[in-house]
């Protein structure tokens, strides 16, 4: 069976670095992006079957912009066959202190499946990613 | 008749005088307001225009705050400079001038002239401390101004002083605020997540995901790695406390089960406890205990104790947390069977940076500020915060907060 594939979008190479090295370690296949535009671009071009987006990148909304992207309602959205990849959203400490989302209470806000805080712990990291693909391959047979 | 003209015009100073003195305490909607105020005296004054100026410390110029029944073209004629321009009134008197277009106290007296303005009554806007700026009437034609009208007028500056200096403290308040939620969000990431990458990198070499390590190489790793934590911490810690200086932060105190909170935050540490071979217990009465607060200030109330009962505990003891109500208080007391704080340094816990001697033995580079911040947030609620501790025997923290109402 394929290995799953993985499309990180984040715009610090060194944590992009730490978690390709042990997503790939952990048999995933990984992608890079440093900005949303090559994060939506790749999304369309290698169909991912998660995407690790983080909220801030160069301002302090690119991440909930692809989100927004990404889940858009609307039937002409390019993004239409993607809507479905399960999106796993890092957050910073920064972010809390102005959105308070959880998916639970704020799923009208933030279209995203499930979050992960920084500093990012490795095995949360892998199991919350072994999680979500499971979720949505068991969803989608 | 002339009796009943002279009634009426003080009823309608007094009334002005009212209004004004009423504004006072408000600081929002200043510009509907001082509208009112220039309106109100031309009608009550029979004068042509009004004018407000402030004071700018800096370029030593009066910058309108409100002007009415004058033009566009003669309120922007140019910078109106403080010496220049009916400067007695900035010395705290009245300043008269009957033509305006022949008065060396009168900074644009051609642009005066052809706005048609003849007289020109100055009254310095008195503040706590200083003058702050001029009240001004303009006049259509010569005109001078009785004592009785003098004394109304230098009642209403100063009425109106007080209320435009209280807004402009607010303003410069709300822009300070707004200035250092800015700088903490700006520092947050800017110190933070270089840190939290330094750590992703070196965790990623920890696990042996980029090659077998020598036992000396994994030693030097946790070294590294304990310091950036600490430097994290660091971080943290003076962040909040920048954040917490001045008062509370916007949060809002809803009432909040302190039995919850208290759960969340031991299924936080559980783990780590169990790592250090500690064991935790946690005794809540069967009630919801209810006390003010927000989320996150208890959060970092609770993680801040906790994290140092843990850190301070050394293996195989033990830390407890009991929460119960006892005077009108919701009381929690955690105990630890760590280190203990010597006799001599107990009264100092509590000082930013300081840090006992077994707490420097146990982690060299902590920096000595949670416990002095877990003090202002918990005073910030309503609370107290106690110590009681004998060496090497353990420590106990009680806290005590307000219950609602």
């Amino acid at each position: 069976m394929d290995k799953p594939k993985i499309l990180i979008i984040d715009d610090d190479p060194d944590l992009v670095e730490s978690m390709q090295i042990t997503l790939e370690a952990n048999d995933y296949e990984v992608e890079s992006a440093y900005n949303g535009t090559d994060g939506l671009r790749l999304v369309k071009e290698t169909n991912p079957d998660l995407i690790i987006l983080d909220v801030m990148m160069d301002s302090i909304t690119e991440g909930l912009q692809v989100s927004y992207q990404l889940r858009s309602q609307d039937p002409q959205s390019p993004y239409k066959a993607y809507s479905n990849i399960p999106i796993l959203m890092v957050t910073g400490v920064s972010q809390k202190m102005h959105m308070k989302f959880s998916p639970e209470t704020d799923e009208d806000y933030l279209p995203v499946d499930e979050f992960v805080e920084k500093p990012i712990q490795l095995d949360t990291l892998l199991e919350k990613v072994k999680n979500l693909i499971k979720k949505s391959s068991e969803l989608w047979r | 008749m002339e009796i009943d003209k002279d009634l009426e015009s003080s009823l309608q100073r007094l009334g002005l005088l009212n209004q004004v003195a009423k504004d006072i305490t408000s600081t929002l909607g200043l510009e509907p307001r001082l509208g009112f105020v220039c309106q109100s005296i031309i009608d009550i004054m029979g004068v042509k225009g009004v004018s407000i100026r402030l004071l700018d410390q800096k370029t030593n110029r009066l910058e309108l705050a409100f002007s009415c029944g004058l033009s566009e073209e003669y309120i922007h004629k140019g910078p109106v400079d403080a010496d220049k321009s009916l400067a007695k009134a900035l010395e705290g008197s009245p300043h008269f001038v009957l033509d305006a277009s022949n008065d060396p106290g009168i900074q644009y007296p051609e642009e005066a002239r052809r706005e048609g303005l003849v007289s020109v009554l100055s009254l310095p806007l008195n503040g706590k401390t200083k003058v702050i700026g001029t009240l001004r009437l303009y006049t259509g034609e010569k005109r001078s101004f009785t004592q009785d009208e003098i004394d109304f007028l230098s009642a209403l500056a100063a009425q109106g002083a007080i209320s435009l200096e209280n807004a402009r403290n607010y303003e410069v308040l709300e822009k300070q605020d707004k200035a250092k939620s800015d700088f903490i969000m700006m520092m947050t990431h800017e110190l933070k997540a270089p840190l939290m990458a330094v750590q992703g990198l070196l965790d990623v070499m920890q696990k042996g995901y980029v090659g077998p390590l020598t036992e000396k190489q994994k030693e030097l790793i946790a070294r590294i790695l304990r310091r950036i934590d600490s430097l994290m911490e660091v971080s943290t810690d003076l962040l909040d406390i920048y954040e917490w200086q001045t008062d509370r932060p916007d949060t809002q105190s809803i009432p909040l089960s302190m039995n919850k909170q208290i759960q969340r935050a031991v299924d936080l540490f559980k783990t780590s406890a169990q790592e250090k071979g500690l064991t935790m217990n946690v005794d809540l009465p069967d009630e919801d205990l209810i006390f003010m607060g927000s989320e996150d200030e208890t959060e970092k109330i609770l993680n801040n104790v906790i994290t140092n009962a843990i850190k301070y505990t050394p293996k195989g003891g033990n830390i407890s947390l009991a929460l119960s109500a006892s005077g009108g208080n919701v009381v929690l007391i955690i105990k630890d069977t760590g280190i203990g704080i010597d006799n001599q340094d107990i009264s100092k816990v509590f000082d930013e940076f300081f840090r006992s001697k077994g707490a420097k033995k146990i982690d060299p580079y902590g920096k000595g500020l949670g416990l002095p911040f877990v003090k202002q947030i918990v005073e910030g609620l309503g609370g107290t915060i106690r110590v009681k501790s004998e060496a090497e025997k353990g420590s106990e923290f009680i806290l005590a907060f307000p219950k609602p109402g």
